[in-house]
């Protein structure tokens, strides 16, 4: 039995729609215009009259009519013009330019004038003249028509659909519309700039720029202590080993990589995002830090992971480098805040995050239960925890009555108990403002570590 | 208090600001995106409606109000409608008005007149054709104006010439017995008909 006859596979499904029918794309091809139309119709109506009446003013009026469609029909194309639309990589920066190549072919040996309408998302802003515009087209020639306009904020953006619709003759024929599918446009997040001196915890891998507890070769003293055969002659403290009369040499705590992961809380979106040159959003706050902390590590060589604590629960896994870097920002781009999304799982998340010794940065707006106790949770299990406030500065809940601005300052007050309880538990709290605004909790951090 | 409990005239009122601030915001952008050569075309279909509707009557009825307004109102609709049925209203209403005018009035006449009204239809026909598909935040290349320009050119030549040919044998007209001008004329218009209906079926000759 072939599959197509295969009785299980047209089964009726649970759904009471019917399933609509794809409309089938029509074929582009040629027609008149309502101008041909009129044309015809206003000089066959004047010479009918001129010649029933005796009126030759009439032959007159109807005489550029006749004459101009004519003379505009006399180049009739007949084969329509060919447009394909080539996105390319598909991938641009937050304020740069996303763009589509359109390629047009006209196999005429006419000219035809070629009319592009693109839509895009809300996100990307078309140019003057590169979203909407009328080109001509010489005969037997192919131009390349560029659709373009500004990314204006991250994330995963439509460009298109693209429609292509030809004239010639002066506008008496035209094709029928052609729809290009667009295609999806990832546009990266421009992370704020990052730079912190301190040391992190834990810094126990191969080779990095952390102080690490163990013995190595570095600038750090660790002790002073006897020679033992294999030490470097270099590596004799002469001072201490003069005043002893024994060899002393100085031994140092070596520098090595640490693992950070960055857990973001991905629940719940607040304010409303103006783009790149806009007021932040919770999300795009979140997204901007990240994507800063990210960079700052991995470029340093550190192992850096992301994980997500919302809907979709991704995870990135842990890299160095200037490609992990650019993993992470196109990671980071496909960041969504669902509506009405099941809740994460606080479990769950502390079942997937590797490493008990890695620094973990909850990028976080403390707006929900969960969020709090995900990093209690976190924090009593003995994790460095690092939490970085992203709930932006205006965002405030919408004025309802007069009790709002009381309701919002008790909200704000419980919310600063919320932290101050964060801190008492070891939690370092800080909010999101850009470069070096995390050295004092890290150094707090490693203080701790190696009280 | 909850959105359940906003009176109905403060939810009317943050709706009306909303959808002012979003009309304000829409035509700020589209005043941004205005493309001139679009406008340019557009302001030509309806000039040349109004200048002949204007020209092809007498200036007894082109200064009356109620003939003003028709025919402003016609030539803005062909203007801001130029693929719809309003610029063949336009012309057809011209033509009427001419028709009407040169059959009332006896000294609103000769060629020159019904040659200029028909340059400025076709001229507002043709400006139409071309912008019918172009909305008004349509970039279009010089290139497309320039032909358009370049075809209205030669057609009003070919009219004015047309014009002047009909002036200089109207004397011969009236001596033709008005059956041989009848059969005359109808196989002349039979023949542009058939010249029309040719030119759009067959093949283009290239």
């Amino acid at each position: 039995m072939s599959l197509a006859a295969d009785p299980v596979l047209s089964l009726r499904t649970d759904n009471a729609r019917t399933r609509a029918e794809r409309p089938r794309e029509r074929p582009v091809e040629w027609r008149r215009t309502a101008a041909l139309t009129r044309a015809v119709a206003i000089a066959a109506c004047c010479l009918i009259v001129s010649v029933a009446f005796g009126r030759v003013d009439l032959a007159l009026i109807a005489a550029p009519f006749v004459v101009g469609t004519v003379l505009l029909l006399r180049e009739r194309p007949e084969r329509t013009p060919e447009a394909r639309l080539d996105v390319g990589e598909a991938v641009c920066a937050e304020g740069d330019t996303a763009s589509a190549v359109l390629h047009v072919a006209n196999p005429e040996p006419v000219r035809v004038t070629t009319v592009v309408t693109a839509a895009a998302d809300h996100w990307i802003d078309l140019h003057t003249g590169r979203g909407d515009f009328a080109e001509r087209l010489y005969p037997n020639s192919a131009r390349e028509l560029l659709v373009a306009g500004r990314a204006k904020r991250w994330g995963g953006h439509h460009l298109g659909p693209v429609h292509v619709q030809s004239y010639a003759c002066g506008g008496l024929l035209e094709t029928t519309v052609q729809r290009l599918p667009g295609q999806k446009v990832w546009v990266l997040p421009v992370p704020g700039w990052f730079d912190s001196a301190e040391s992190l915890p834990f810094a126990d891998g191969v080779a990095g720029v952390h102080r690490s507890r163990r013995i190595g070769d570095s600038g750090e003293l660790a002790e002073v202590r006897l020679y033992q055969p294999g030490d470097r002659l270099r590596r004799i403290d002469w001072r201490t080993s003069a005043r002893s009369q024994e060899l002393y040499v100085n031994a140092t705590l070596s520098e090595r990589d640490t693992d950070v992961t960055l857990i973001l809380d991905l629940q719940i979106e607040a304010g409303e995002s103006g783009g790149v040159d806009g007021p932040a959003s919770v999300a795009d706050l979140t997204v901007r830090a990240a994507g800063a902390v990210a960079a700052h590590y991995a470029l340093q060589g550190d192992r850096v992971g992301c994980i997500e604590f919302g809907a979709r629960a991704r995870r990135l896994r842990a890299g160095t480098g200037r490609r992990h870097n650019l993993a992470l920002l196109r990671w980071l781009a496909s960041v969504e805040i669902p509506a009405d999304s099941l809740p994460p799982s606080v479990e769950m998340l502390r079942r997937r995050l590797d490493s008990h010794r890695s620094m973990h940065v909850v990028f976080t707006p403390l707006l929900t239960e969960r969020s709090i106790g995900l990093v209690a949770a976190l924090a009593r299990a003995g994790r460095p925890v690092l939490c970085v406030d992203t709930l932006p500065g205006h965002v405030a809940p919408p004025a309802r009555s007069h009790w709002t601005p009381y309701a919002e300052r008790l909200w704000r007050l419980a919310r600063t108990n919320t932290v101050m309880e964060l801190r008492d538990l070891g939690v370092a709290v800080e909010p999101w403002t850009g470069s070096a605004s995390l050295d004092d909790v890290i150094a707090q951090l490693v203080r701790r570590r190696y009280r | 208090m909850s959105d359940a409990q906003r009176g109905l005239f403060e939810a009317m009122g943050d709706g009306l600001r909303l959808r002012t601030r979003s009309g304000r915001r829409r035509a700020a952008s589209w005043l941004r995106r205005l493309a001139p050569a679009a406008v340019l075309l557009r302001s030509t279909v309806g000039l040349s409606y109004f200048i002949a509707a204007e020209v092809a009557v007498p200036p007894q009825w082109s200064s009356s109000a109620a003939y003003l307004i028709v025919a402003a109102a016609l030539s803005l609709t062909a203007a801001l409608a130029p693929a719809g049925i309003a610029p063949l209203a336009a012309s057809a209403t011209v033509i009427a008005a001419w028709l009407i005018t040169s059959s009332v009035y006896e000294d609103h006449g000769g060629l020159w007149i019904p040659a200029a009204a028909a340059v400025l239809l076709y001229a507002g026909h043709s400006a139409a054709a071309v912008a019918q598909r172009f909305r008004t935040t349509t970039t279009v290349d010089s290139e497309i104006v320039h032909t358009w320009a370049r075809h209205l050119g030669i057609v009003a030549a070919s009219t004015v010439a047309f014009a002047g040919l009909l002036a200089l044998f109207t004397a011969y007209f009236a001596a033709i017995s008005p059956a041989v001008a009848v059969g005359v004329g109808l196989v002349a218009a039979v023949t542009v008909i058939y010249v029309l209906a040719r030119s759009l079926h067959k093949r283009s000759p290239r």
